[in-house]
Parts: structure tokens; C-alpha cells; sequence
């Protein structure tokens, strides 16, 4: 049986008011957060989804390459320089050429390619910086003709891997030959840091 | 004689009556608005409950769904990714940056007159720039001298000529039985861009030898380049 009179009609009125304001009103504003997470959520897994799918493609056609080609940029840009490897290798080179070595030594590694002289302008490209690789330099020492040192630069630049020129020096010397003090540079692959953080290196 | 309203024998409803009739369907009224009110306000708290409990729900599989989205990503491709583009990338930088240094000598080759004989030679590669060439050369007049800064000047691989501490009677070698000459130092710079190393499978054959004209202030006979020979250095 329903009440029917007035003060009981207030009375429910007042409670349907109540339950809008207390619960219903409240429960929606719950419930527009909630739906606006879940959009927030439904995008960051469409992202998420994005760059696994590409990560996928991507590591797809690193498998694909050539494994030749793969060897050979490894070996034009290894992870790191065989500070013994090179020196035979130009020793072999100069061999070839032809002349004599009278030294080849290990000077050390930097870690912008800019090594020898750098350039005040070039300071501030510390952005850049952070993908080049790090400079292996080797100091050569020699004794030969002109020719001999034209075939032997010749041959440093046909290597597998780079061997640059960064200091030559010639002089007269005796018996009509020159002598021959030179700096080689060659490269290995840095890792880059992580922006942001420059401490952190990303494990390879 | 027809009957008339006022003389029928059924009792007639006084206004007061009539009045009172109308106020008895504004409570009524009022009480089915109340109770829509009332009954409307529980269902919808009750749609409410059941549909929040729903959106509940979606938000749990999506927070399930995005921890599945990031345990599919691979940090061990992404490392092999990451560090493949490493390489690809510093390799196509010293790639790109790298030159031919024959092409340098053969271009000072093309530019030195027989009467100059270089003494000493120096080139450091300034960054991913350039290259600086100093030379210490020693010709016999003042003209060659000339002719000869005309010639680097003139040569497109090198890009600035400079000639300083020009002196007659000193020659740098230090050889008396030398004659008195003119002795300078050059230097000279050279782009990289103007020596970029070209693989040989790249080159396009060559049919003939270039051959710099003389310009009016050089005798004919200099105005052909010829190459250094061992005994100028």
C-alpha cells in the first residue's frame, strides 16, 4: 500500500532528490573517468601495438639482409678495433706497396671522429657527437718512393674497412727517398647514450 | 410543457462542490509525480550501478589488454634493432666523409710547375671538413713563384692559397751547392667535398688527359702541367 499523503510526497521527492545528488550524480562523474581512462588506455595499446608491429617489420628485413653484407659492415664498423689486426693489415698493405715500414703503433682512441684538429665551429655540434663513431688512431712510420706512397695511400683507401689519413707529413731524405710520419684512423662502433640520461648506455 | 434544469427533481451540484472535485485531482497529480520521481531514481541508480560495474570491467580488460601489448614488446630485438641502426648510421657517416688522398696529391701533381721543387709537405685533415697542406717550396725566379700561386689558385679541388715567408737566396734544403732560389711556404686548403673517394667500380673511364690551357701571363711553355717527380721532394 502507497502512502498517498502530502507530507509523504515531499518526503519521496526528497529522497529521489537525494539519491540523484548523492549517488546517481556522483556515479556518473565515476563513471566519465573511467570511460576517459579506458581512452586513454585504448590509446597507449593502439601505441604500444604501433611499434610492436613495426619493431616486427623492422627486425623482419634486419634478418633479411644478405649475411655478406652483414659481415661486411661489421667489418667496415666493428664493435670494437683489433689494435693488432690493424697494424698487420697495414703492414701488409705497405707490403704491398712496396716499401718499408720502419713503425706502426697504436696512439689511442677518441671518441668524436673530429680527432686531429677540430675545428672551434664544430664544438657545439655535441648532438651530432652522439653518433659518431669512436677514432682508432695509428701512428706510421716509413721510408719509400714518391710512387710507393701514392700505391700505398691507393691501397688504404680500397680497404674493407676505413683507414684514414689524418696526418701526413713528408720530407727529403737521404738516397732520394722520402721520409714518410703519417696518423691512420680507423673506426669501431660507439653506443649511443640514451637521451636524457647521460650516464646510461644502452647495453648492446 | 417541457421540463426546464430548474424544476428537475434531481438535486443540482452546487459550485462549492464543483471546486472541490478539482483540488482532489492536483493531489493526485502531485502524487504521480513523486512516486515517477522516486521510482525513477532507483531504477537509474540501479542502471547505474549494473553500468558502472560494466565500465569496471572494460577498464580491467583493457589494463589487461595494454600489460599483453607490452609484454609482446621485445627489448632483445629492439636492442638488435637499436644497435644494427647504430652501425648502419656511423658507417654511412665515415662513408660518406670519406676521401681520396691520392686525389689531393694528384691534384698538386696537376698544379706544380717543373721549376718548383717541394722540400717538405705537411696535410692534417681538420675534422669532417677539410684538409691543410703546407708546403715548403723552393723555385728559381720570382715569376715561377707567381706562376705557380696562379696555378693553385686556379685549380678547382683546391679552395684557398695562401703564400708566405717568400725569400730569395735561402733555400730550405740547406744544400749549398744549390743555386740561390726563391724559397715560400703554401698552404693551401682543400675540402673534403672536392676529394671524395670513389670506388673504382665507380669510375667512369677516362678518354683522354686534361691538359690546363696557359693563361696570357704564363710563357707556353710552363702552361703544361706535369707531375712532381721524386727528385722535386
Amino acid at each position: 500500500m502507497m502512502p498517498t499523503g502530502l507530507l509523504s510526497q515531499i518526503a519521496l521527492i526528497i529522497l529521489s532528490v537525494g539519491i540523484i545528488f548523492t549517488y546517481i550524480s556522483p556515479a556518473l562523474d565515476e563513471i566519465k573517468k573511467t570511460q576517459d581512462t579506458i581512452g586513454v588506455y585504448q590509446s597507449e595499446r593502439a601505441k604500444v601495438s604501433d611499434v610492436n608491429l613495426k619493431l616486427e617489420q623492422v627486425a623482419a628485413k634486419l634478418n633479411s639482409i644478405n649475411s655478406d653484407d652483414q659481415k661486411r659492415l661489421i667489418t667496415y664498423m666493428p664493435d670494437s678495433v683489433d689494435t693488432v689486426a690493424v697494424p698487420r693489415d697495414i703492414k701488409a698493405i705497405a707490403d704491398r706497396s712496396g716499401l718499408i715500414l720502419d713503425q706502426v703503433s697504436y696512439v689511442g682512441a677518441e671518441e668524436s671522429s673530429s680527432d686531429t684538429l677540430i675545428d672551434p665551429s664544430m664544438v657545439n655540434q655535441t648532438a651530432s657527437s652522439q653518433t659518431d663513431p669512436e677514432a682508432h688512431t695509428f701512428a706510421v712510420n716509413f721510408e719509400a718512393s714518391y710512387e710507393q706512397i701514392k700505391r700505398f695511400l691507393a691501397d688504404l683507401e680500397k680497404n674493407a674497412y676505413p683507414l684514414e689519413v689524418h696526418d701526413l707529413v713528408i720530407k727529403k731524405s737521404e738516397e732520394g727517398f722520402l721520409s714518410v710520419e703519417m696518423k691512420i684512423v680507423t673506426y669501431d662502433r660507439i653506443t649511443p647514450l640514451i637521451p636524457g640520461d647521460p650516464n646510461l648506455v644502452v647495453p648492446t | 410543457m417541457p421540463n426546464t434544469p430548474s424544476s428537475s427533481f434531481i438535486p443540482k451540484q452546487g459550485p462549492a462542490k464543483h471546486s472541490r472535485q478539482v483540488v482532489s485531482r492536483q493531489v493526485h497529480l502531485f502524487t504521480v509525480l513523486s512516486y515517477v520521481l522516486f521510482f525513477g531514481a532507483l531504477a537509474a541508480s540501479a542502471g547505474v550501478f549494473l553500468y558502472a560495474r560494466h565500465i569496471d570491467s572494460q577498464q580491467r580488460e583493457e589494463v589487461a589488454a595494454l600489460d599483453t601489448a607490452i609484454a609482446n614488446f621485445s627489448d632483445e630485438k629492439m636492442e638488435q634493432v637499436k644497435a644494427f641502426n647504430t652501425r648502419l648510421m656511423q658507417a654511412e657517416d665515415r662513408i660518406t666523409n670519406s676521401v681520396s688522398a691520392i686525389s689531393i696529391f694528384e691534384a698538386l701533381e696537376e698544379s706544380t710547375v717543373q721549376a718548383a721543387a717541394l722540400e717538405s709537405l705537411t696535410l692534417k685533415r681538420v675534422a669532417d671538413e677539410k684538409f691543410l697542406i703546407t708546403a715548403l717550396i723552393n723555385t728559381d725566379t720570382f715569376d715561377s713563384t707567381l706562376f705557380q700561386r696562379g696555378l693553385y689558385e686556379r685549380n678547382p679541388v683546391i679552395k684557398t692559397v695562401s703564400f708566405e715567408d717568400v725569400s730569395l737566396g735561402t733555400v730550405a734544403g740547406e744544400e749549398s751547392e744549390k743555386p740561390a732560389g726563391v724559397s715560400f711556404k703554401a698552404e693551401l686548403q682543400v675540402p673534403l667535398t672536392a676529394v671524395p673517394y670513389v670506388p673504382e667500380d665507380q669510375l667512369i673511364p677516362q678518354t683522354g688527359m686534361t691538359v690546363i690551357s696557359s693563361s696570357s701571363s704564363v710563357p707556353a711553355s710552363e702552361a703544361v702541367i706535369l707531375p712532381v717527380n721524386d727528385s722535386s721532394l
